[in-house]
């Protein structure tokens, strides 16, 4: 019969240790929010196999004295509050007092630490939470935290563990954060034998920048400083012109704080307007400065998240400071283009001449407002639609050309909507592009590599070194799609062939942007395999995105592919890509029947 | 203002300069053309804001004056009119037009609030004729970029220098670049500018070929002025990619065929071709070049040309829009194009005395072997 009963404190210890102790970048995060509260000038990191095999942290911050060293893997034992209302008033990292022996609970820790001023040093070691032992030792000021046999006796937890390569993409990750958050503090990061980061002390963000991506990158920032009345928002954004291979060094902190805050990231860019190109995702190193009691951090043990009590107005004033910093920087002009597609430009008839009934060219949202002049619909060539054909523009269309089906509309630069035998259907022209490139990206990787347009102008992708990782572990892959990529020093690589597609897309914001899905361990279900996860991955970079004007031709392409993939109506996230309207229930709507 | 002129000639002033307004415009002023009547002139203007036109028209000006009108109303009108003499007239915003036994009146809006043009230095520009321009232009625009991910490639360089004057195009998959004479005069100093492709478009529209020239430019403007008129643009901010280092100056293998069998070989091959990749192989030893495609599911074409060959024999692919569209701007009869590798560059000209003038370069698509 079972009874009610406490857990015993080392069950209680691996509960907990499920919340804080997530994977590696969790442990990693925690002893150095350790490190950094107890002041520490300088932080050592020492990583083996993602951290699964061993963390080291090392600082110089003022250590504890033997009793608190002890008392510090007790549950809740902290020194940072010491009553409910402090939680108001939170301006340390840490403040739970559960991170330590929510990681001695799940790991071998060894803790050497010698108290500021000289007093003795102790060594403690604690094994599955249970405390070895404890002596005296000799070191000097600071605090040595060595973790080995991460999980070691919670199997369960590490069969959810990703790749080595994801694990330490997120483990850099976290580091850079905080690398970002204490400019004043130097860093050094290794990885087996591989130096990863190297940070001297810096007194500015930018210097900080330069050391990790040097000038070039930091001349694309701009510096923003703002203060509304009660918020006050600084850091640097990337100028508009120099955001696009979608890197992601998108970076938040509130009060010193990394967090993840993706309505603030959204008020960064709308404070851009419409100056990023499609798909761009400019650079952000967002610093909020907010009264510690209008925020609450004590939201999730792991402090990702946090609350705001006044979020809309925070988020007004991050966008208000994006847009002052764009506006004193210079914003470089963007030259008008025609948006039409080199396809066919002679090819399809006018729709607006199709039906008879439906007269009026403003009423057929054929294709997008073009900039050209030599188009159609600027009011002087009005009339003169033959003449297109033979003016001076024509020569440049392509020579391929592909019957054109008749009555096809494209809605708001988004849905296809054509006309069937039995009535409608609207199609969502990102989704059925989406589906028709997983299908052929599938027989790349499986069957006859895709060829690879070779570039004049070779791109270097300075990559972040989590997507370098990734790259390298995916590397194959990669390849089969078309593109010839090499290492090009650090963490860049060269792209010198790019995926031969007959629709136009940025194959190398596409590559980055997959780079960065691929390193991110919430997307894809576990039970996709590789060639899928690609696949789909680099299906949704490469489509038509949502927006995009469309030809006629290129919409009757379209729906001719799609509708000879496998899967037509549903696209590759399980939405439907297609929604069809009966012919007799229109006819009921209107009451004929 | 009063002015009275010639239906065809109003017309056809309007139709140059209102192609450029654009459709649709949060600005209603944009979508005005400025009529501005004095000194026996009618001067009509345009703008969308990055491209900027103004073209003079003799007129009998009885009153001078400036008005904004809606650019395809007017348009329209004037168009529908008999060919006859036009009156225009009226004050501030009100205007009248009458034409024999036509009469309208239109609403505009005031001419204050009509962008102001670039004011740029033409005394100090250099002076080319129209023709030449659009040579260059013609030659070139074709290669630049439509994409909206690198805006530097959707413009056309143009480099001027001492003794002559090129434009070079690229979107990074093929570049075009047109050599000319600088014969009529130049400025002394070499300059680089980033110019739309639709700026050189216009400048070919409003002008004629033998018009003489004035181009003036700062950082961030363009100009091209002649008796006609005026053309302003916003120049595209550089730098420009080092495309000189891309053009290969070791090619070794050199074919020479007769353009239109070429041609007429690629598009049969082109039916063939993947919709996607547009991939045909070239293999080309001692005197034929032969084409292959192979796509799975769809199938399989060959042919062949007679051509000279020097060098070892060599299997390339190209999409072959790519190369058709280049053998286009070849105004010889013969091309010849230079290969290294299959993963280099290819370079295609003109044969005979041009043969420095023009030259485009195609970049293969990698061959799965």
């Amino acid at each position: 019969m079972a009874s009610v009963h406490v857990l015993p404190e080392g069950v209680v210890n691996k509960i907990a240790a499920g919340e804080v102790v997530e994977r590696p970048s969790s442990v990693v995060k925690e002893l150095v929010d350790n490190a950094l509260d107890a002041a520490a000038s300088r932080v050592e990191i020492t990583l083996e196999s993602a951290g699964l095999e061993r963390i080291t942290v090392a600082d110089d911050g003022f250590g504890m004295v033997r009793d608190d060293a002890v008392q510090a893997f007790e549950r809740h034992a902290t020194s940072k509050i010491k009553a409910a209302g402090d939680l108001d008033r939170i301006e340390t990292l840490g403040f739970r007092g559960e991170a330590l022996p929510s990681i001695a609970a799940v790991s071998r820790v060894t803790l050497e630490t010698a108290p500021e001023g000289g007093g003795e040093a102790t060594r403690i070691r604690v094994d599955g939470g249970e405390i070895a032992s404890v002596e005296p030792i000799a070191r000097g000021r600071g605090t040595t935290v060595d973790v080995r046999g991460l999980f070691f006796n919670t199997p369960a937890r590490r069969k959810f563990l990703k790749t080595h390569s994801t694990e330490q993409a997120n483990n850099v990750r976290r580091m850079l954060e905080l690398a970002l958050a204490r400019l004043e503090v130097g860093w050094r990061v290794t990885h087996g034998r591989r130096g990863i980061l190297d940070l001297p002390p810096a007194r500015t963000l930018p210097e900080r920048l330069t050391s990790l991506h040097g000038p070039a990158y930091v001349n694309t920032l701009l510096p923003m400083g703002d203060s509304a009345s009660t918020v006050t928002v600084r850091g640097l954004v990337q100028r508009a012109a120099a955001a696009g291979a979608g890197r992601r060094r998108q970076f938040v902190f509130v009060n010193g704080r990394p967090v993840d805050a993706s309505e603030l990231v959204r008020a960064a860019l709308s404070g851009y307007r419409s100056t990023l190109p499609a798909g761009a995702r400019p650079d952000l190193y967002l610093f909020i400065e907010i009264d510690p009691n209008q925020v609450d951090v004590n939201v999730h043990p792991s402090k990702r998240e946090v609350r705001l009590r006044s979020g809309a107005q925070v988020a007004h004033a991050v966008e208000e400071a994006v847009r002052a910093a764009l506006g004193a920087g210079h914003v470089a002009a963007r030259p008008v283009r025609p948006h039409i597609d080199r396809v066919a430009e002679t090819g399809p008839p006018d729709p607006g001449q199709l039906g008879l009934f439906l007269s009026g060219r403003r009423a057929s949202p054929r294709r997008a407002p073009s900039v050209d002049p030599q188009d159609e619909e600027s009011p002087a060539a009005d009339g003169a639609i033959a003449g297109r054909i033979t003016g001076p523009e024509a020569e440049s269309t392509d020579v391929i050309d592909r019957e054109v089906l008749p009555s096809v509309w494209q809605l708001h630069n988004r849905y296809i909507l054509a006309q069937t035998t039995t009535g409608v259907v609207f199609i969502d022209q990102h989704s059925a592009h989406e589906r028709i490139l997983y299908e052929e990206v599938i027989g790349d990787i499986r069957e006859e590599p895709r060829p690879g347009q070779r570039l004049l102008f070779p791109t270097v992708l300075h990559l972040t070194p989590e997507q370098f990782a990734t790259w390298e572990s995916y590397r194959g892959l990669i390849q089969r799609l078309g593109f010839e990529v090499e290492p090009f020093g650090g963490d860049s690589i060269a792209i010198s062939a790019v995926p031969a597609f007959r629709h136009a897309f940025d194959a190398e914001t596409a590559l980055a942007d997959l780079l960065d899905d691929l390193s991110d361990p919430g997307a894809g279900s576990a039970d996709m395999n590789q060639h899928e996860r690609v696949a789909r991955l680099f299906a949704c970079k490469a489509a038509i995105k949502a927006g995009q004007p469309l030809t006629q031709t290129e919409m009757g392409e379209v729906i001719d592919r799609l509708f000879a993939t496998e899967l037509p109506y549903d696209d590759v996230h399980g939405r439907p890509a297609v929604v069809q309207i009966a012919l007799e229930d229109l006819n009921r709507q209107f009451g004929r029947h | 203002m009063q002015f009275t002129i010639g239906q065809a000639e109003f017309l056809d002033t309007l139709s140059a300069v209102s192609n450029i307004v654009p459709t649709r415009t949060p600005l209603p002023i944009i979508g005005n053309l400025m009529l501005v009547a004095d000194n026996d002139a009618l001067q009509v203007s345009a703008t969308d804001l990055d491209l900027s036109v103004t073209m003079n028209v003799a007129a009998s000006v009885d009153k001078a004056g400036t008005v904004t009108l809606p650019a395809k109303k007017l348009t329209d009108m004037i168009r529908a009119l008999p060919a006859s003499p036009v009156r225009v007239k009226g004050k501030n915003e009100h205007i009248t037009i009458e034409c024999e036994s036509s009469h309208f009146k239109v609403h505009g809006l005031p001419a204050d609030d009509f962008p102001s043009f670039p004011e740029l230095n033409f005394d100090a520009g250099l002076t080319v004729t129209a023709g030449t321009v659009e040579k260059l232009a013609a030659h070139t625009r074709f290669a630049a970029s439509t994409e909206d991910t690198r805006p530097i490639l959707n413009g056309v360089l143009w480099e001027l220098e001492n003794e002559k004057m090129q434009m070079v195009a690229t979107n990074g998959h093929r570049l075009a670049r047109y050599i000319l004479p600088a014969s009529n005069g130049s400025s002394g100093t070499s300059q680089s500018v980033i110019v739309a492709p639709k700026a050189l478009a216009q400048v070919g529209r409003i002008f004629a070929p033998d018009d003489e020239l004035k181009v003036a430019m700062d950082e961030r403007q363009i100009g091209f002025k002649g008796d006609r008129g005026v053309v302003f643009s916003r120049l595209i901010e550089g730098p420009y990619p080092n495309y000189e280092q891309v053009i290969p100056v070791d090619n070794d293998k050199l074919a020479r065929a007769d353009k239109e069998r070429l041609m007429a070989a690629l598009r049969r091959m082109a039916v063939m071709a993947s919709d996607q990749t547009h991939r045909v192989r070239l293999s080309i030893d001692e005197d034929t070049m032969r084409f292959h495609v192979s796509t799975p599911d769809v199938g399989e074409a060959s042919d062949e040309i007679p051509c000279t060959y020097e060098g070892d024999p060599i299997d390339i692919g190209f999409n072959a829009n790519y190369l058709l569209e280049v053998l286009r701007y070849v105004d010889t009869d013969e091309v010849e194009i230079t290969f290294k590798a299959p993963e280099r560059a290819a370079i295609l000209r003109p044969t005979g005395d041009d043969q420095d003038t023009y030259l485009c370069l195609v970049m293969p698509l990698r061959l799965q072997e």
